[in-house]
């Protein structure tokens, strides 16, 4: 008798759960899950832009894809700007905590100083970026006064990415610096009592308690970090539209174009795939490193 | 107890989201099934609501038993939209916008559009030019009405001129600048540091803004009925290199985006400006001392200006045609109607009594300087306005070309890029068929 009352009471807590739980899961689904088998769906297809039938075309998109030097290009552009961007926001964001992290006069200040450009939408930024980068902009202005030549930023195919680069950096850091203070903040206070009775200076300190106990919540900043930047797209969209010359053709721009402004919608799809698979690598790798450091 | 309370409610949430996600596909609201009772149309457009409001309440006070609803979409996403929801069955579209160039081609082949020719005779009638109308037919068949036209105009700022002891252009519709002598004169304004840019576009790197050059220079459109894409032949090149000539020659700047051009002309930081209708409220609201005078065309060649706008074309799965139809030909054949549809916009309307109200506001609003305003406008319209080609695969080719003028902007070799654009999107135009 009171097994049986405490399985209802069980089967009833459990269906309670799921229906607590559905409104999170019925988003889930149809906002993750529907799109995403949609597009799995979509790669498939081909879609005449004469007629608009759309007819299942086997692998033919991921094999034009592959093929198609102008996605090798994008791949390679996309990934050599993640290379050089996020280890670069990963190191400077964790060098502005620890600057942050001393007893300097007015702290929060400069904390709050850095943290503003976190709030501003990307669009907002691109655009803040777009006139100060123009030939003859604020940075160009700069420059002269310091007696170097002006730059062409923008409209050179070898600079774009690198000012794109820049401009999401000034974004970013504040916000991946506030994860790092967090992970300062639980490094115990007896492990520098510890290491300064033994005469450790800060550099020693630095290299022996402060980063290798920073570890996870930099590894966390960089994964997070990488996906964020592989799904860039705004600053690219409003400053440069993948020119010039392809230069700053990110993958996620990549597939706005051919789906929307082309109307290639299977291959738009198919590399939208791609790019899942190639994230899901990335972060598979990066977690790997995440659960070493647990070990 | 309180579990058991909690259930139905969590219940409901779930139910209230699966509702939600259910309204998303439908938008069409229509009581009374139109059968003599109250109808309701969906016209899809990609301007914000208060665009079309002024002509929809005109419209509706005329016919109390018409309702017309917006289905206001983002540009951006306008044409994947519409193929979409029409692809899927049109459940709930009755008239849409159709872009200038290919969308009426495209959207005829996929048998999005009703065939509208019984209003094509009027429509011409009422037209200022015949071509604003038989631009938007496909083999024989009108499929969509433009309520809107635009034109291009020369722009330069008077006080500059002087300065510089550059004589103005003529406001002559029959005798426009060269752009050669366009060229000369924003030189002899470079060189005495009169304006800190002597030449701006409107719109940079778009085809809408270069279609004109090329067609003058003896190129064509760029693009053949068979979706050839040729932007190496002569004319082209004549019109790419003098583009590229601009920027290397520090007489256009790089790196400026077009939401800016229209402010600097307007600051007096620009000596000329090639510019729109529109050019006009813009430079009234910088109070400088102004002109308009022709769009210039290349020596040897043809007067050419670029023109088109929105146009709206009738679903051929609407199940109320001829409500739909009279909404349209209130929105262009009907002289009210039409400068209801263009007030808010501040844009040209097509119909010719609309326009001629249009052209004095104009003229009244800029005294000496927009005085010729109307006269070039109306010329223009009648004598080498462009269309812009009506080819499958002209979606796949607008952003291709604005690609290629843009990286020519920025220093890419013009023969080159053109090349490497030509097989580019011809082999994404043969893909996509």
């Amino acid at each position: 008798m009171y097994r049986a009352t405490a399985t209802r009471r069980k089967a009833r807590s459990t269906l309670v759960a799921v229906a607590m739980l559905s409104p999170a899961l019925i988003a889930l689904v149809l906002m993750r899950v529907v799109p995403m088998i949609s597009a799995v769906s979509q790669s498939f297809r081909h879609v005449s832009l004469a007629t608009g039938a759309s007819e299942f075309d086997g692998l033919a998109n991921y094999t034009y894809l592959l093929t198609d030097p102008g996605f090798h290009s994008v791949l390679v552009v996309t990934l050599v700007f993640n290379l050089v961007l996020n280890p670069a926001i990963v190191v400077l964001s964790t060098a502005l905590a620890l600057i942050t992290a001393q007893r300097l006069p007015l702290v929060g200040l400069w904390r709050s100083m850095i943290f503003v450009p976190a709030a501003v939408p990307g669009a907002v930024v691109a655009l803040i970026w777009s006139t100060a980068l123009q030939p003859d902009g604020l940075v160009n202005a700069l420059l002269a006064v310091v007696g170097l030549p002006p730059q062409p930023f923008l409209t050179s195919a070898s600079q774009a990415a690198f000012s794109i680069g820049i401009m999401v950096t000034w974004g970013a850091l504040g916000y991946w610096m506030i994860f790092v203070i967090a992970g300062l903040k639980d490094i115990p206070d007896a492990l520098y009592e510890a290491a300064a009775i033994d005469g450790a200076g800060w550099w020693r300190r630095l290299f022996s308690i402060t980063l290798p106990l920073l570890k996870r919540p930099m590894a966390f900043v960089l994964i997070a970090c990488t996906v964020g930047s592989f799904l860039l797209f705004a600053p690219v969209q409003i400053l440069t539209k993948g020119g010039p010359n392809g230069s700053t053709n990110l993958i996620m721009f990549d597939i706005y174009n051919r789906t929307y402004l082309l109307g290639d919608v299977g291959v738009g799809q198919a590399e939208v795939v791609i790019l899942m698979l190639l994230l899901a690598v990335i972060v598979a790798v990066q977690f790997r490193l995440l659960r070493e450091d647990r070990s | 107890m309180g579990t058991i309370r909690i259930l139905p409610f969590a219940a409901a949430i779930g139910a209230g989201v699966l509702a939600l996600a259910g309204c998303g596909g439908s938008s069409t609201d229509d009581s009374g099934g139109g059968d003599g009772g109250e109808i309701t149309l969906t016209f899809a457009n990609a301007d914000p609501a208060e665009t079309w409001a002024r002509v929809i309440e005109g419209f509706e006070e005329l016919h109390p038993d018409i309702t017309v609803k917006q289905l206001n979409i983002p540009y951006a996403q306008y044409t994947s939209t519409i193929n979409q929801r029409m692809g899927a069955g049109g459940d709930g579209i009755d008239l849409m916008v159709v872009d200038a160039g290919g969308a009426a081609l495209d959207w005829n082949n996929r048998g999005f559009l009703a065939d509208i020719s019984d209003l094509r005779e009027d429509a011409i009638a009422a037209a200022v030019s015949e071509s604003m109308v038989t631009a938007r037919e496909v083999d024989g068949k009108l499929l969509a009405l433009a309520p809107w036209t635009t034109s291009q105009f020369l722009y330069y700022n008077t006080d500059v001129l002087a300065a510089a002891g550059v004589e103005p252009p003529s406001g002559d519709p029959a005798a426009p600048w060269t752009y050669e002598q366009l060229t000369e004169a924003a030189r002899a304004v470079q060189s005495a540091g009169a304006a800190e840019y002597p030449l701006l576009f409107d719109q940079w790197d778009t085809y809408y803004q270069l279609q004109m050059m090329g067609v003058s220079a003896g190129g064509g459109d760029g693009i053949d009925a068979d979706g050839v894409v040729d932007f190496s032949g002569d004319g082209w090149q004549r019109a790419l290199t003098w583009y590229y000539g601009l920027f290397e020659d520090g007489l256009s700047p790089r790196g400026i985006t077009n939401d800016k051009n229209g402010a600097l002309f307007q600051e007096g930081k620009a000596a000329f400006i090639i510019s729109g209708p529109w050019g006009v409220s813009v430079a009234n609201a910088g109070g400088i001392n102004y002109g308009v005078a022709p769009a210039p065309y290349f020596e040897g060649g043809e007067p050419a200006t670029s023109t088109d706008s929105w146009a709206v074309g009738i679903s051929s799965k609407s199940e109320h045609l001829e409500a739909a139809k009279e909404f349209l030909r209130y929105m262009t054949i009907d002289p009210t109607g039409n400068a209801q549809s263009a007030e808010v916009a501040g844009i040209t309307p097509t119909n010719t009594e609309a326009f001629a109200t249009y052209v004095e506001g104009v003229e009244a609003s800029a005294g000496a300087a927009t005085a010729g305003f109307g006269a070039i406008l109306q010329y223009q319209l009648e004598n080498n306005a462009v269309h812009r080609p009506a080819v499958v695969g002209y979606s796949v080719f607008e952003p291709g070309a604005g690609q290629l003028f843009s990286d020519i902007r920025n220093g890419a070799d013009p023969a080159e890029r053109a090349a490497q654009a030509d097989e580019e999107i011809g082999a994404q135009i043969e893909r996509l068929r």
